[in-house]
């Protein structure tokens, strides 16, 4: 059984990836490999990730969106992660990326 | 070595006052050579019938000895004198020719000079064989004597020689005869003058005589008797038979005196008869002191000589400076001198054999000694071996804070026979242990050895005290030819509760003190000592002890501790000592109640092994031991592909509990996180399990994790915060996620604990929570 699963979207030159599920260490990869595949253009300047249906994240979701941020900031784009619930905000907060990622 | 140097300073004062005084002391000794001088004249010229025609004089025989002691000055004193008896004699004649007479007495100052000057260099200069330092005339040895005699024979010949060509150039056979005689003459006095004077002064130097001295002076003196004697019968015959011979004397001993020339009495009876009578007392001297010599050699070959050779063997061996008695070179230098049966090689025989016997005794010793310091040595270790098996690590249960242990055993002799013991038998009970075995030293300590073995391995599967001692005593009865037995208190602690079950084999009673109160005698019930009695069935009994209350245990060392008047220390001062201060921790206890013995016995030896045991029981409040229900377990390999399987049990757990949302999350957050974490570092890239156990705590509404592995000792608590104003990839990647157990659990506690690590963590999960 998959626990997370994931839909790319794209807009001109955002892409949104929109997760469902539990983004924990074994799933971190998986979500990693999208997130390459969805930035191989690399015209993409906007990436999103919708957190709506995300029930849980562990600190290897938490390290992949790092990354992510990191490549994004190499190309001069954004990294958005909308739609957290209170308790991915909360762990944001606890590990301090809540500022050095763009969390709504 | 010491007393050679001691001679050497003799000596070397002895000539240094006699050859190079201070002027003042030169000055003396001309003023004393010239009265002596002047006074034996006078003396001579008393005693006119002795003095001769040829010139005999006193003042001049006495010259070597001075030459011995007062060289150089005393003889200027000497010559002075002379000068000044020649210049008389000159005045009163007033005699022609006073050129001729002037050389005749040039020469015959010569030849005193010589006669006086020549003696004590010739002594000092000729060094006998085996000689070191020449030291003042001494009539010790028989080479000294034979030295003395042949300088004056040499320097006499040349002083008469001398002073006969002063007086004549042509000699006839009768001159040749009286000068022969005068010659005899003045060795005679050289003789019976020099020698007891020089061991007169020996004497005065030395305060003591030797052999030697004492048989020249005894054949000396036998030999003056013997002359004596034998002039006197010659006188007596003479005058008897030929009377005018003393009438010619007479006549001569007038003339030689007035005058300085020698009158002339070639052909003289009384020259003849003079000549024998000289010549037979000068035979009886120098024969006798030719025996002395002969039989003084003989003494000092066969007794001086080896005793002094042996004397210095035996020197060299005790003396010897490095460890090995040489006794071999002892042996070897004392072995010509063994033979015989007189006493010297007696002696010697004695002296070589003493040697032996002492080279022998010592090697025995040596060898006793090397036995006692090799027993020794392997009574230290047996004696640490012994140390060894009791525990002796304290705290020895760091992790339980329901106990707090503390126990020390002194031994009276290398190894003892008291001991204690403490072990763990499962989480919840703890095995307390202290025993006295009879007796002391090797026997007992090997019956301790078995009796704690024993008892240690019956506990481990019998769990009751009184079956442990049934048990152990039986085995113990078994096999004990010698009659010995121990004494055992045994108790097991429940740490949960404080229940604690004992048995007590003949030992002291324990001493308890309740939270708050003071040490007091516990009057358990006895049973019979182990090993004593076959086939005894033993009795328990049961304690409680609340949380704050302390037991303390001790072995018959403690209370019959003697002092020099032998008074014992005894119970009462015992229970006072752990009284003068009730809540001191059991460590500080014992340290008091040894520094009191100390002070009781002060230098009485220590006569018993002292043991002591106490035991604080603090209650299971801490949160370790917590009522809780572990409701779930969970053993997993620690793989990242079990995490499913984690998460799954977790969750489970949580539904049961109704778990609130944002609990469950923070939960499932944790436990991932330190899953991850020991899958990541606990096994170091090996394989390993761990177990997770999930728990709830109904008095606070707490869920309770705890995860077990066995993998590398690391203690998450310790870890410092990862620092989170690096960027992302900088930081500790081992640290985040134990800082996110940290922060979203109420509480993170750790504990390594039998080689494994043990992380609790705690979340409050609300109310409102069934069951």
């Amino acid at each position: 059984m998959t626990r997370m699963t994931t839909k790319i979207s794209r807009e001109g030159a955002s892409v949104t990836i929109h997760v469902e599920g539990r983004i924990d260490t074994i799933s971190a990869p998986a979500l990693d490999d999208t997130v390459c595949e969805a930035l191989k253009d690399e015209t993409i300047m906007d990436l999103a990730v919708d957190f709506a249906a995300v029930s849980y994240v562990s600190s290897a979701g938490l390290r992949t969106f790092l990354a992510a941020k990191k490549r994004m900031e190499e190309r001069g784009g954004t990294l958005l992660l909308k739609n957290c619930s209170s308790n991915v905000k909360k762990l944001m907060r606890i590990t301090e990326a809540d500022s050095l990622l763009t969390i709504e | 070595m010491h007393m050679d140097s001691q001679k050497t300073t003799i000596v070397k004062k002895e000539i240094r006052l006699f050859q190079s005084l201070g002027w003042k002391r030169n000055l003396l000794a001309v003023a004393a050579g010239f009265v002596v001088c002047t006074a034996l004249e006078q003396i001579t010229i008393a005693t006119s019938g002795i003095r001769e025609i040829s010139g005999f004089d006193l003042s001049v025989a006495v010259m070597p000895l001075c030459g011995f002691s007062l060289a150089g000055w005393g003889v200027l004193g000497f010559i002075l004198a002379n000068v000044c008896s020649f210049c008389r004699l000159l005045f009163l004649h007033q005699a022609g020719a006073l050129q001729n007479l002037l050389l005749v007495f040039g020469v015959r100052l010569a030849a005193m000079a010589v006669y006086c000057i020549l003696p004590g260099s010739l002594w000092y200069r000729i060094r006998l064989k085996g000689e070191d330092t020449i030291r003042f005339p001494r009539m010790n040895t028989c080479a000294h004597v034979l030295k003395y005699y042949v300088i004056i024979l040499v320097s006499t010949a040349i002083y008469v020689a001398m002073t006969a060509l002063a007086y004549q150039s042509a000699f006839t056979r009768a001159d040749l005869l009286n000068w022969a005689v005068t010659y005899t003459q003045y060795v005679d006095v050289a003789l019976i003058l020099g020698i007891p004077l020089l061991v007169l002064v020996s004497l005065v130097r030395n305060k003591t005589v030797t052999i030697n001295e004492r048989l020249v002076l005894a054949f000396l003196f036998t030999g003056v008797i013997a002359a004596s004697l034998g002039g006197f019968l010659i006188y007596r015959t003479a005058a008897y038979l030929a009377p005018q011979i003393f009438r010619e004397a007479h006549t001569y001993a007038v003339s030689s005196a007035t005058s300085v020339t020698l009158p002339d009495i070639s052909g003289s009876a009384y020259l003849r008869f003079r000549s024998m009578y000289y010549v037979v007392i000068a035979i009886l001297l120098n024969g006798l002191l030719a025996i002395e010599l002969l039989f003084m050699r003989r003494i000092e070959k066969k007794v001086t000589e080896p005793i002094i050779h042996v004397a210095d063997a035996l020197e060299g061996y005790a003396d010897h400076e490095e460890d090995a008695l040489d006794s071999e070179s002892v042996i070897t230098k004392c072995a010509p001198y063994e033979q015989g049966c007189g006493e010297v090689s007696s002696l010697t025989r004695t002296c070589v054999s003493m040697v032996g016997e002492i080279d022998a005794y010592t090697e025995n010793l040596k060898a006793i000694t090397a036995e006692k310091e090799r027993i020794a040595t392997e009574l230290n270790v047996a004696s640490k071996i012994q140390k060894d098996m009791l525990p002796g690590i304290f705290p020895p249960f760091p992790d339980r804070p329901e106990i707090n242990l503390y126990a020390s055993m002194l031994p009276a002799k290398e190894v003892g026979g008291d001991f204690y013991d403490f072990y763990l038998l499962d989480q919840e009970h703890l095995v307390l242990t202290i025993a006295d075995v009879s007796g002391k030293g090797v026997p007992a300590s090997l019956f301790m050895v078995i009796s704690k073995t024993l008892l240690n391995n019956y506990a481990q599967s019998s769990r009751s005290p009184k079956r442990i001692l049934t048990y152990v005593n039986h085995q113990l009865c078994v096999n004990n030819e010698s009659c010995m037995f121990c004494t055992v208190w045994l108790g097991i602690l429940n740490l949960r509760t404080g229940h604690m079950v004992c048995a007590n084999a003949g030992h002291e009673y324990p001493v308890i003190r309740r939270r708050g109160g003071e040490f007091e005698l516990f009057t358990d019930k006895h049973d019979l000592p182990l090993g004593l009695r076959d086939g005894l069935l033993y009795h328990d009994y049961e304690i409680t002890l609340a949380p704050g209350d302390c037991l303390f245990q001790y072995t018959d060392g403690v209370p019959e501790a003697t002092d020099c008047d032998e008074k014992l220390f005894g119970e009462e001062r015992l229970i006072e000592t752990l009284n003068r201060e009730p809540g001191a921790s059991p460590q500080q206890q014992i340290i008091h109640v040894h520094e009191a013995i100390e002070e009781f016995v002060k230098e009485a030896p220590q006569f018993d092994d002292t043991t002591m045991l106490c035991v604080e029981y603090r209650g299971s409040d801490s949160l370790n031991s917590a009522k809780y229900l572990y409701q779930d377990a969970l053993a997993v390999p620690a793989r990242l592909d079990c995490l499913e399987r984690v998460t799954g049990f977790v969750e489970k757990n949580l539904d049961r509990l109704e778990c609130p949302e944002k609990a469950r999350f923070d939960i499932e957050l944790a436990a991932e996180e330190t899953f991850v974490n020991i899958v990541d570092y606990a096994y170091d890239g090996g394989e390993g399990d761990l177990t997770i156990e999930f728990g709830f705590d109904e008095d606070c509404r707490t869920a309770v994790l705890v995860f077990t592995d066995s993998g590398i000792p690391f203690d998450p608590t310790i870890q410092p915060a990862p620092d989170t104003s690096l960027k992302a990839e900088e930081r500790e990647v081992r640290g985040l996620g134990i800082h996110i157990v940290r922060k979203t659990m109420d509480e993170v506690l750790y504990e390594y604990a039998g080689g494994k690590n043990i992380l609790t963590i705690r979340k409050y999960i609300g109310e409102n929570v069934q069951q």
